[in-house]
């Protein structure tokens, strides 16, 4: 009687984005939860809830790519710089950077640099693309390395786009002519700059994540789960490989284009080939890894776990009364704690819960549907 | 033609670590198919080491004029260490993952390089630490061209490990074993090969390497033990995958070749494609030639079976 709600009773039941009530109501749920959250979090929590919510939208995208399409890519932070940047040219002031050279902007408000940002990250996917498809499993892996580094190289030395080695400012958001800087009173409810922002990136999350998952069910996605389970079965049934590889890859690129806008936008000021470093992309492997291979849930449950990580550490360092603040002081830095941290996770799960933290919630699922029966 | 003769030496030492390195992917993926981003944390820990037995505990000091042999015997004692920490790493967490997707134990051993440079990088001091290499910043002019020490000895050494390698792999019984393995790892079970042993060897054999090449490396440079250190790893990539994957001799060549083309892309074009485009010129070669052979020079294709 229990597991009533969630009959399936046909095809199209089955293939759709909410098959039970019990889903419907949950979306809602989520909805909700989303516009109260950001009202109830400590500023800590807050903005590293936004970066959760910009680590998502990436996330989504390489998911997409490397969990639906079985593409192993660790070339992320290329298209994130790539998006990052195409903000920083069209949005920005063209102010003097701290090379005292002129940087070239346009002054264009965020409705035309952040679909832009998108649609170059896109493109340069499309460019990458045919080299990449003509790669399989880790030498894919590895060319991505190459471009990480090539594009850092790119990001340094294109000094009039990116600012080089000094970086550059990335214009900030303003709806309806208020600049997202400022606090905003509505309603007798304050929006301070972060609340804003939780907003503002949370639309972007629910439609990004609504997409992918009406994606995976459709032509297109059954294509691209072929490819990933088997390319070469696929050819045979019909499937055009390359093809699907190459869209994987440019929908993948949109994601991180547009992801990157966000988060450059959001802390203000960046560095290309700093941040944007090949540690940048492993984050995003280890997030998709640790969420879940191949689902929406898993690269949201992913992003937020390994985004906050830092943010929990700080909140409880005083269990861990051997990490000191700075490193070089006391038995380890912060810092690297919290990179041992995510490397050991990252080997834990793959060792023991290789559906990550997405696997271990159907389990939970799982066992409370079937309750008290073990299956 | 001094210069470039200066420079051939340059880079063909530069492409003699790369080789190094690059054999250590190379004769794990043979064995395993596994590709192991930890060859640069291996390489960081070996230079640790070395630098805390000779530097730290202050062997040198009390040395004398035994600085070269009080060197070897630190190096060596590297060598054992760090390969042990190849087998530990081998037995502890790869052994489980044995027949999983590759994909997934790739990124196990990206997890694994995080770790061990984190662990490494915590340990050693802010600034340059120099491991006190005997054969450092020494140099020596043939007829104008001004070579170092240490290419010199670098080359030999490689020239030396690289023979060794071969020989072994060619002559001796555990060689076999692994050849054996590469080919068929049923097979190989069937004939009474120890699969575990042949695992645990190429993780022992890939730290003994990594031990070598950093020593090298850094006796190199003036640049000594830094968080740095083990970048060196992902810079050998390109001599891997140039080479193939799966062919020791192609990471010698393509150790070579990228060591080459990096050092010449310093010296003949410091400012071509912007500033230091030799750091990233290995990468764009790769690339170029994956697009005519996606398995590298000398890689096997593989042919696949649905």
């Amino acid at each position: 009687v229990r597991a009533q709600a969630s009959f399936r009773t046909g095809y199209r039941n089955d293939e759709a984005l909410f098959p039970t009530w019990t889903s419907k109501i949950a979306f809602v749920a989520l909805l909700v939860g989303l516009l109260v959250v950001p009202h109830v979090l400590a500023v800590k929590w807050l903005q590293g809830s936004v970066f959760a919510l910009i680590a998502i939208i990436g996330a989504l995208g390489l998911n997409l790519l490397t969990g639906m399409t079985g593409q192993v890519s660790l070339g992320h932070a290329f298209f994130f710089g790539l998006g990052c940047f195409t903000a920083a040219v069209l949005g920005g002031s063209g102010s003097v950077g701290l090379s005292t050279q002129k940087l070239v902007g346009y002054n264009l408000p965020w409705v035309v640099w952040l679909p832009a940002a998108g649609l170059v990250a896109g493109l340069a996917g499309l460019l990458v693309g045919p080299t990449a498809v003509r790669l399989k499993g880790l030498y894919l892996g590895i060319v991505t390395i190459g471009l990480v580094f090539l594009g850092g190289h790119i990001f340094d030395n294109a000094t009039k786009l990116t600012g080089g080695t000094n970086g550059r400012d990335i214009p900030q958001i303003s709806f309806f002519g208020h600049s997202a800087r400022k606090t905003v009173q509505f309603a007798g409810i304050h929006f301070n700059k972060d609340v804003q922002w939780f907003y503002f990136c949370a639309i972007w999350v629910v439609l990004g994540g609504l997409y992918l998952k009406n994606l995976a069910r459709t032509r297109t996605g059954r294509a691209f789960f072929a490819v990933r389970d088997r390319d070469i079965a696929a050819s045979v049934m019909g499937v055009d490989v390359t093809r699907y590889k190459l869209t994987a890859f440019v929908i993948s690129s949109v994601y991180a284009g547009v992801a990157g806008a966000l988060y450059g936008a959001y802390i203000g000021r960046v560095v290309g080939s700093e941040t944007f470093s090949l540690l940048f992309s492993i984050q995003f492997v280890a997030i998709i890894i640790i969420g879940g291979v191949g689902t929406v849930m898993g690269s949201v449950l992913g992003a937020a776990a390994v985004t906050l990580l830092p943010t929990v550490i700080d909140q409880f360092k005083g269990v861990f009364p051997f990490v000191s603040e700075k490193a070089g002081e006391g038995l380890i830095g912060r810092n690297q704690f919290t990179a041992i941290l995510y490397g050991l996770v990252l080997i834990a799960f793959l060792v023991f819960e290789p559906y990550g933290l997405a696997g271990l919630w159907l389990r939970v699922k799982a066992y409370f549907k079937t309750w008290p029966f073990k299956y | 033609v001094t210069k470039f003769l200066q420079f051939l030496f340059t880079g063909l030492s530069t492409g003699a670590i790369y080789a190094l390195i690059a054999l250590g992917f190379v004769i794990i993926y043979k064995a395993s198919e596994v590709i192991n981003f930890a060859q640069g944390a291996l390489l960081a820990f070996g230079a640790f080491v070395v630098w805390w037995l000779v530097v730290h505990t202050g062997w040198l000091s009390w040395a004398g004029s035994n600085r070269a042999v009080v060197f070897l015997i630190a190096c060596v004692i590297s060598i054992i260490i760090t390969s042990a920490l190849g087998l530990l790493v081998e037995r502890t967490v790869l052994r489980r993952m044995v027949g999983q997707p590759i994909f997934a134990i790739a990124i196990i051993t990206i997890g694994l390089d995080a770790v061990i440079r984190t662990v490494v990088d915590s340990r050693t001091p802010i600034g340059t630490n120099a491991i006190g290499s005997p054969i450092q910043g020494r140099t020596v002019t043939f007829s104008s061209a001004t070579v170092s020490h240490a290419d010199i000895y670098t080359i030999i050494v490689t020239a030396i490990v690289v023979v060794a390698f071969f020989a072994f792999f060619k002559f001796s019984k555990f060689g076999l074993a692994i050849r054996a393995t590469a080919v068929d790892q049923e097979a190989a079970l069937a004939m009474g090969i120890s699969v575990r042993q042949v695992f645990a060897i190429t993780w022992g054999i890939a730290g003994a390497l990594a031990v070598v090449g950093a020593v090298l490396q850094l006796s190199r440079t003036a640049q000594g033990l830094d968080p740095s250190t083990g970048f060196i790893g992902l810079r050998a990539f390109p001599a891997a995958i140039l080479g193939g994957l799966d062919s020791a001799g192609g990471a010698v060549i393509g150790g070579a070749v990228i060591g080459l083309v990096e050092g010449y892309f310093q010296f003949y074009q410091p400012h071509f494609l912007g500033n230091n485009f030799h750091l990233v010129a290995p990468y764009a070669v790769m690339v170029l030639v994956l697009l005519v052979r996606p398995y590298g020079l000398f890689g096997t294709k593989t042919v696949e079976r649905v």
